[in-house]
Order: structure tokens, then C-alpha cells, then sequence
């Protein structure tokens, strides 16, 4: 790719990931975390990344930030935000990408925190990190960022210490901190996770407007496909540290084309939908990270080629896209399984 | 509030392969300084024959280790003091750890003995600990028997309060929880599921403790309140050597260097327990 | 009317005094249980649903026996347990707790043989000798291999130790069982085994189920009633049912607006419960959700509205309750009445 394809590509996708692999060095075989992973994320749109414990969600996520655990490493692949390179960044370089174009969100807002500041003086140095240095001038801002994501008497709220602000409180502090530099990316890991339903109902509902008010984009990482039907315009799921699929969230969740994806939306217990029993799908997600596809142990389609096939993400339809070699074959079959009742 | 747990499973390896190469160091080389404890005198010379001809000698073919300044063999010594200073440190130990335990234990599931345990705990870990030893051991006097009362006087408080912390944490966990409700009696409850969990931490402060309290009885020793002269004791002969230490250094280095060794092989040893002790260490 | 009741609770209040304390102040008190009743008939299932700080983990604890009420009485089987000095061993009584943290419920330095062994030699529920078949058995009922009962829990997933929680529950042979948030800490692929798991269990058992969770999807797939707490309080109360064509208080329609479910084309401008949770040590006078209630009046903050009836089995303890709608519970009856919600509601 020539550096003005890159540049034009920047415009549209703020971030690309292309074939990345992590891999966290043990004693022993090395574990892959994530395997070939590629997607893409335009700006102002909100994409989700689903998968359970293990799948590798979280990986990908800090490796775009460089916050990866230290046993980590990106082994392949390339991870551009906004045109720009950012695998093997140096430490200035990465402090520059987290100023100005990509901040993190964390599922414990409490550890996020520092608890022995003030969050006014907390976002206050949000700016002077920044640069800025007119105090009039950062107590507006900040204000106004607390404004933005609602929360009420600010002047007030300014002066407490994050233990003493409920959980919905602080995560919208913890926003607002994201926020105050005007990202380009958010990246959200698990946001909602550690909360309440109605207070994860009003976080999520905040982020979408936030994310249509002001065009930036949100990388969300979740392990719940209903935060993702109701927030995302576009998902990626992954298991056993592959994407085994990705496409628009409502082509995904009504006809979804790789058998795990299927699965899972049938083994969730919904409000209405009458089963005694609930589909499950067998065994446990996997320990090892292997070549051919990972679900091939667990799927109910799986021929004996699964298990050496190579892979590969395939486009399809309007905007989707299935690992699935037989997602052809499969498709009326998986539309059927995800809804039953 | 929630968080979502790996399904991966672990497999250990077991067996003595997986002993820590340091826990076994460490106990060998406390298997040999107790056989020498055990052995030695009979094979050295005599620790209290005084030699007044042969004094300060640097270590020869006859002497291994010199002789001090009333011509005793210093080899000699140090191996009659070996049995003296395991037997402080062991006796010492063992018996501060299971009443510091006990009273950490009943501390940490009971509201009132709690309540009168810390009060008394504040007040012995308010006095710097060596001030508070040598008090009790110049009050009474000098000797094997009042070191042991100042011992037991004061070495049970670090169990105590580490152990109630523990018992406190411990308290909360849901298995603690499940085994009330499934009917068990309070002691069941205290002996099976929570003595179990919180002894580690005391068992590890008890091998760095074994090392302190023999320095304890060295340096009563070395100011003349421990062991009485002439029995032999590290720290006596330390303090013996002290004065003749340009003259004749062996007298005060390799009763350094036997306390060196013991040092290091408790260090070895509590260091091998602690990855021993964690059936759950983390990979 | 009271033939087929196994558990009943009348009028069950706790408080717990809060804080550290000081000379000069009591410490605030924070009712946790505020006259609680309740009816579990024998062989069905009972969900209790509601978020932190409703008091659903401190009734569960209550009645399981962990923690004696300061109030009101506890009816098992007929015999009123409240007072007796000590609380006779739930065990012996035939009432277990399935815990949430699958790895803190388990005792990390017991192999989890002997954890289900334990309970079946201290109650003697079977001679001796029969004890470890009688635990290889209790693993298989809940799809362990016996091969397992020497592993320490670190050694088993997440799934695998919830199981062994219940096998463990179930050794002493139990009549009611109560799960506080049992597979809130699992994978969505593992909740469901455990979820058939209770079901099957509650079928060839015909074990009663208490089922504590904030998960209002998997409350109504599992029982077949419901009971919905907040603040202490329970504010609605019926069938399972109601969740799905429409409860009465608007607590629980928000609560239902509020869970995501993986459908597409359900995104809201605005959440279905706006405001925060008031402080448990200093609830709102009256009932305790008009704070954040769309419906609220003056007459909200009078006297505390009682559950009263609002359909056939159905009571909910609101003085405007909504009136139920045959069709889906996200419908366009229940986001009017929360659209109008402003974002600071104060008391």
C-alpha cells in the first residue's frame, strides 16, 4: 500500500487490523492469544467485539493502545489508527497516540481511578498532560465534559473522591477523562460489566449518543451480544482467539453465518421465547490454540476437514463476513438455530 | 461486582520433581548443621578445656579453626554451640507459633476476645522488641530459662496479629459461608476450613523468626545476658572475639559465619515453602 | 391454601448498623429487608429479582439460616423457625445454598471429593461405608466424572466448581435450594449447562428452587414465579409470566426495557431508568423508586405504597400501576412511560 492509499484509507477507518497475531511467551509451548485477526472500524462507528473468557477480546484491544501484559507480544500483523502505524511504537510515540487520537475505558472504573485524588483534580490533569496550562480555562472544560455525560451538580461532584461516587458515577468520570482530549477511538473493555442493569443501560445509552453527537468511534469489547444488538452498528465475534465472523449487527444477529455465532445466540435464555431446556453448546472453550478452526471441537456442523482447514474470513451478502468454509451450506440451518421458540 | 471466569482447567505436575530446588537446598543444609549438633561432640575436642598455653592460635593442622584467647579449640565450640542455638531457635519457634496462632485464631472469629487480645497485642509491639527481650531477661536474670520466659512473652504477638488478619479475610469467603450452612459445628468450621487456610502466612514467618530468634540469643549472649560463659554459644564466642578481633579474627568470624549458614538455609527453606504451600499459585 | 407451602415468610425485617463507629453519632442504619412475605410452594421455583443494594443476598442468607431476622417470622413446613434460640442446623432442616463465586465457595485447600464427602460423614446421611459411592453419585447427578474427586478446585474451571457447589448442596439431601446468583460468574456458554442443570434437578428431585439473580431473562426461563425487590422492599410479585406480557410496577418494566437483549433495531435515545440508586441508609420517604420514576406523585411520598393486587396472582406495591399489556414487554406502552424522564430527579 502506497502512503497516499493509506492516508485516504485514515479518512474513512480509523483503525485497520490486519492478520494480527499475539503471542504470550510461557514456560512451554507459546500460547497464541490471537490469531490472523483483521477488521476495520470507520469513523463515528461503533463496533463491537464479542467473545467469552479466553477468546482474546481484551488482547486485541490493549495491543491497539499498547497496553499489553508484558508477556504479550505482537507477533504479526499490523495495527493502523488513523493511517498510522502502531505496532512497535516507542514510548513516545505510544504517549502521543493516547494524547491525541485514542483513549481507554476499563471494565473497573474503581481501579481506573486514582482513589487518593480528587476526580476534579484528576481530569485537571488530564489537560495539563495535554498541554494546556489556563486553569479558568481547564474548570470549563472540565465542567462541560462533565456535563456531557450527564452528570448533575458538577461543581459539586468535582470535590469527591472516587470511592465515594457509585459505580454508574464514576464510569461516567472515567468517560468523561476519555473523552476531554477528543479521541478519535475510544477503546471500552467491558465497560459495563461490573454494573448494574439500569445503570448499564444508561452508560451504553450514553455512549451511543456521545458516539453520534460528536462522530468519534468506539472499539467495544464485550461478552454480551445484547449490548451489542443495541449499541453496535458492526460486531466482530471471536472464539478461541480467531474472528469467526464479523459484519453488520443486524445481519449478524438475524441470519448469523458461522455455526458459534449461531450457538450462542440460541443458548442465550431470552424474555418471551419458551424452551424448557436451553440449547447449549458442549464442553469448554478452548485451552489450546490451534491451526485449523477452533470451534470445530464444540460444533454441531463440524466435518472432519474442520479441524486442518485453514481459517479465513470470506465476505459475503451486503456486509458480513464468515470463517466458516460451510457457511454457504449452512446458511438456512444456523438462521433457524439461533431463534428458536 | 462480577467478573466471568476462565473455563480452562490446570494440571500440575507432582511428585518431589516438583519441590523447589531451594526448599531442598535449604533442608539439606539444615539436616547437616543438625547432625552436626548431634554428632560433632563426640568427634571434636573437649569446647571447655582450657589450654592456657596454647592461646589465640590461627587455625593449624591440630587446631582446624584456632583457639581463643583461654586456648579452647574454636571448632569445637562452634560445634557444641550448633546444638545450643538450633535447639533456641527450634524451641523458641514452635511453641510461639501455635500460641500466636491459636490467639490470632480465636481473636479473628471472636468479637470480645478480640477486643482484649488487640489491646494486649499493641502494648507488647509498642515497645522496639529487642528493648523489651533485654528488659525482661535483666530483670530476671541472665540465663537459658529466663530467655525462654522472655520468648514466650513477647514472640507470640507477630502470629497473633498476622493470623487474625488473616482469619478476618478468610471469614468472608464463601466456603466459610457454605460450611456454616451446611450445619457444621464452630470448631469443625475453625479446624477444617479456616486453620487450614490461614496457616501459610505464620508458618513462613515462623522460618524467618527461626533465624531472628537465634540472633535474639546471640546478641544476649554477646552483651552477657544469655548463655553464661563458658558454655559456648555463637553469640558469646562473638562477643568474646570481639576484643581480640586484629589478634586473632578466627574467634569472632566463623562463629559469624556458622550463623551466616543457618541464616541462609532458613531463608532457602521458607522461600521453597511459600511455592510449596499455594496449592493455587497462579500460572 | 397453605397445603402446598413449603417455606413461608411473614413480615421478615434486618437493619444493619453501618460505618465506623464514633463517640458522639449512632452509626446510620441500613435496612436491608423491610417486611418481607413470601410463599414457596413445594416443588416450584421462586425468582428473586433486583440489583445491588436490594437486599436479595441478605434475604437468601436469611433464609437459609446464615443470618437471624430482626423481624417477622419464618414458616418452614408448618413450624415457625424464629423462635428458637439457635437456629437448628439448615441441614438437618433440609434448606442449601448454591453460592455465587464458584472458586470463593470452595475450600481452595480441600479436594472437592472431600468437600461433597464431608457434609454426607458429619450428618450421616449414609453409613459410612457407602459415603464415597454416595459422592461419586452426587458428581454424576450433576455431570462430573468421579475421576475428579481428587482434583483441588483451582484445577477445575469455572463451570466445573459451580457444579461441584451444588453436588455439595445437594448431599444433605435438601427439600429447598436456594442459588444466590449461581451462574452470574460463568461463561454465557457454561450458564446454560448450569441452567438445564437446575432444571433437571428441580424435575427428577422435585427439589424447590430459590433462585436469586438480576438476570431477568434467565428468571424467566427458569421459574415460575417471580418476586422483584428493590430497596428492601418487594415491589412486585407474581407469575413468571409477568415479565413477559407486561408487569404492573414501573420498577420492573424499566428493569426489562433495561436488559439487553440480543435483538437488533432496539436502540433507545434515552435509558429506560434514568438517576441513580438512593443511599440505602437514607432511602426516599414513601416508596423508595420515586426518585426515578416517570409516574411519580405526591401522594408517592407519603405513606409506602403495599403490594396489593393488580391482577389474578399478581400484586405490585405502586399507587399507579400499569396496567398489563398482552404484547411484548418492550412495547411501545412501556417506553411512554419512561420517555419522559429527565435526567436529575431529585427528592
Amino acid at each position: 500500500m502506497t502512503a497516499g492509499s493509506n492516508e485516504q484509507a485514515g479518512q474513512t477507518s480509523i483503525l485497520q487490523v490486519n492478520d494480527l497475531t499475539i503471542e504470550y511467551q510461557a514456560s512451554g509451548p507459546a500460547w497464541v492469544a490471537a490469531r490472523e485477526v483483521s477488521f476495520e472500524i470507520k469513523r463515528g462507528e461503533i463496533f463491537g467485539l464479542v467473545g467469552e473468557t479466553g477468546s482474546g477480546k481484551s488482547t486485541v484491544l490493549r495491543s491497539i493502545i499498547g497496553l499489553l501484559n508484558p508477556k504479550a507480544k505482537v507477533v504479526g500483523g499490523s495495527i493502523r489508527v488513523a493511517g498510522q502505524e502502531v505496532t512497535g511504537l516507542d514510548q513516545a510515540a505510544l504517549t502521543d497516540l493516547r494524547r491525541r487520537h485514542v483513549a481507554m475505558i476499563f471494565q473497573d472504573p474503581l481501579r481506573a481511578l486514582n482513589p487518593v485524588m480528587t476526580i476534579g483534580a484528576q481530569l485537571a490533569e488530564v489537560m495539563t498532560a495535554a498541554g494546556l496550562r489556563d486553569r479558568a480555562q481547564i474548570h470549563r472544560l472540565i465542567l462541560a465534559a462533565l456535563e456531557q455525560v450527564g452528570i448533575a451538580d458538577a461543581e459539586i461532584r468535582l470535590r469527591a473522591y472516587p470511592h465515594e461516587l457509585s459505580g454508574g458515577l464514576r464510569q461516567r468520570v472515567a468517560i468523561a477523562a476519555a473523552m476531554i482530549r477528543s479521541p478519535e477511538l475510544i477503546l471500552a473493555d467491558e465497560p459495563t460489566t461490573a454494573l448494574d442493569v439500569t445503570i448499564q443501560d444508561q452508560i451504553l445509552t450514553l455512549l451511543y449518543n456521545l458516539c453520534r453527537d460528536t462522530g468519534m468511534s468506539v472499539l467495544l469489547v464485550t461478552h454480551d451480544l445484547g449490548v451489542v444488538a443495541e449499541v453496535c452498528d458492526r460486531v466482530g465475534v471471536l472464539y478461541g482467539g480467531r474472528l469467526v465472523e464479523t459484519g453488520d449487527v443486524t445481519s449478524v444477529l438475524t441470519s448469523p453465518s458461522h455455526p458459534y455465532t449461531a450457538a450462542l445466540l440460541a443458548s442465550m435464555p431470552r424474555i418471551g421465547q419458551h424452551q424448557a431446556r436451553l440449547q447449549v453448546i458442549p464442553g469448554r472453550p478452548p485451552t489450546q490454540s490451534v491451526e485449523g478452526c477452533p470451534f470445530a471441537p464444540r460444533c454441531v456442523h463440524a466435518l472432519v476437514e474442520c479441524a486442518t482447514i485453514h481459517p479465513v474470513l470470506v465476505p459475503h451478502g451486503v456486509d458480513q463476513a464468515s470463517a466458516c468454509w460451510r457457511h454457504d451450506q449452512l446458511r438456512t440451518v444456523l438462521a433457524e438455530e439461533a431463534y428458536i421458540g | 461486582m462480577i467478573t466471568v471466569l476462565s473455563e480452562r482447567t490446570f494440571t500440575p505436575e507432582s511428585g518431589i520433581a516438583r519441590l523447589p530446588l531451594s526448599f531442598l537446598a535449604g533442608l539439606l543444609m539444615l539436616l547437616i548443621a543438625i547432625i552436626v549438633a548431634l554428632i560433632g561432640p563426640m568427634v571434636t575436642q573437649d569446647p571447655l578445656e582450657l589450654n592456657l598455653g596454647a592461646t589465640l592460635q590461627s587455625p593449624s593442622a591440630e587446631h582446624w579453626l584456632g583457639t581463643d584467647n583461654f586456648g579452647r579449640d574454636v571448632l569445637a565450640r562452634i560445634v557444641s554451640a550448633t546444638s545450643v542455638d538450633l535447639q533456641f531457635g527450634f524451641f523458641s519457634v514452635l511453641p510461639t507459633l501455635v500460641m500466636g496462632t491459636a490467639l490470632g485464631i480465636l481473636a479473628g472469629t471472636n468479637r470480645w476476645i478480640d477486643a482484649v487480645l488487640m489491646r494486649v497485642l499493641d502494648l507488647v509491639v509498642a515497645f522496639p522488641f529487642y528493648v523489651l527481650i533485654i528488659a525482661i531477661v535483666a530483670t530476671l536474670g541472665p540465663g537459658i530459662f529466663n530467655m525462654y520466659i522472655a520468648v514466650f512473652l513477647v514472640g507470640w504477638a507477630s502470629y497473633a496479629r498476622l493470623v487474625r488478619g488473616e482469619v478476618l479475610v478468610v471469614a468472608k469467603h464463601q466456603y466459610v459461608e457454605a460450611a456454616r450452612a451446611l450445619g457444621y459445628s464452630r470448631l469443625r468450621v475453625i479446624l477444617r476450613h479456616v486453620l487450614p487456610n490461614v496457616i501459610v502466612q505464620p508458618v513462613l514467618l515462623a522460618t524467618t523468626n527461626f533465624i531472628a530468634w537465634i540472633l535474639v540469643g546471640s546478641a544476649l549472649g554477646f552483651l552477657g545476658l544469655g548463655v553464661q560463659p563458658p558454655a559456648a554459644e555463637w553469640g558469646v564466642m562473638i562477643g568474646e572475639g570481639r576484643v581480640y578481633l586484629y589478634q586473632a579474627p578466627w574467634m569472632a568470624i566463623f562463629p559469624g559465619l556458622a550463623i551466616f549458614y543457618v541464616t541462609l538455609a532458613a531463608i532457602l527453606i521458607g522461600d521453597g515453602l511459600s511455592d510449596l504451600l499455594r496449592p493455587d499459585a497462579a500460572r | 391454601m397453605d397445603s402446598g407451602l413449603v417455606l413461608q415468610l411473614k413480615g421478615v425485617s434486618k437493619a444493619f448498623r453501618v460505618g465506623q463507629r464514633t463517640l458522639t453519632q449512632r452509626r446510620p442504619e441500613l435496612r436491608a429487608l423491610v417486611d418481607i412475605d413470601l410463599k414457596v410452594e413445594a416443588g416450584k421455583t421462586l425468582g428473586i429479582v433486583g440489583e445491588s443494594g436490594c437486599g436479595k443476598s441478605t434475604l437468601a442468607r436469611i433464609i437459609v439460616g446464615l443470618t437471624k431476622p430482626d423481624e417477622g417470622s419464618i414458616i418452614y413446613e408448618g413450624t415457625d423457625l424464629t423462635p428458637m434460640p439457635r437456629r437448628p442446623l439448615a441441614a438437618e432442616l433440609g434448606l442449601q445454598m448454591v453460592f455465587q463465586d464458584p472458586y470463593s465457595a470452595l475450600n481452595p485447600r480441600m479436594r472437592i471429593g472431600d468437600s461433597i464427602l464431608e457434609p454426607l460423614l458429619v450428618h450421616k446421611v449414609v453409613p459410612r461405608s457407602q459415603a464415597p459411592q454416595e459422592r461419586d453419585r452426587l458428581l454424576d447427578i450433576v455431570g462430573l466424572s468421579p475421576s475428579l474427586a481428587n482434583r483441588y478446585p483451582h484445577e477445575l474451571s469455572g463451570g466445573q466448581r459451580q457444579r461441584v457447589n451444588i453436588a455439595r448442596a445437594l448431599s444433605v439431601r435438601p427439600k429447598i435450594l436456594i442459588a444466590d446468583e449461581a451462574v452470574s460468574s460463568l461463561d454465557v456458554s457454561v450458564q446454560g449447562q448450569i441452567l438445564n442443570l437446575f432444571s433437571d434437578l428441580r424435575d427428577q428431585l422435585g427439589l424447590t428452587l430459590i433462585f436469586v439473580s438480576h438476570d431477568l431473562n434467565v428468571v424467566e426461563h427458569l421459574c415460575d414465579r417471580v418476586a422483584v425487590m428493590y430497596l428492601g422492599r418487594i415491589v412486585e410479585e407474581g407469575r413468571a409470566a409477568i415479565l413477559r406480557d407486561g408487569a404492573a410496577h414501573p420498577y420492573t418494566r424499566g428493569l426489562a426495557s433495561a436488559i439487553p437483549q440480543p435483538t437488533p433495531g432496539r436502540r433507545r435515545s434515552q435509558p429506560a431508568i434514568s438517576g441513580e440508586l438512593p443511599s440505602p441508609t437514607n432511602p426516599p420517604s414513601g416508596c423508595a423508586f420515586r426518585t426515578r420514576c416517570a409516574a411519580s406523585q405526591p401522594v408517592c411520598a407519603g405513606a409506602t405504597p403495599l403490594l396489593d393486587l393488580v391482577g389474578p396472582d399478581h400484586r405490585a406495591a405502586c399507587y399507579f400501576p400499569i396496567a398489563p399489556h398482552p404484547s411484548h414487554p418492550q412495547s411501545v406502552g412501556s417506553s411512554a412511560v419512561v420517555d419522559d424522564l429527565t435526567v436529575s430527579r431529585s427528592s
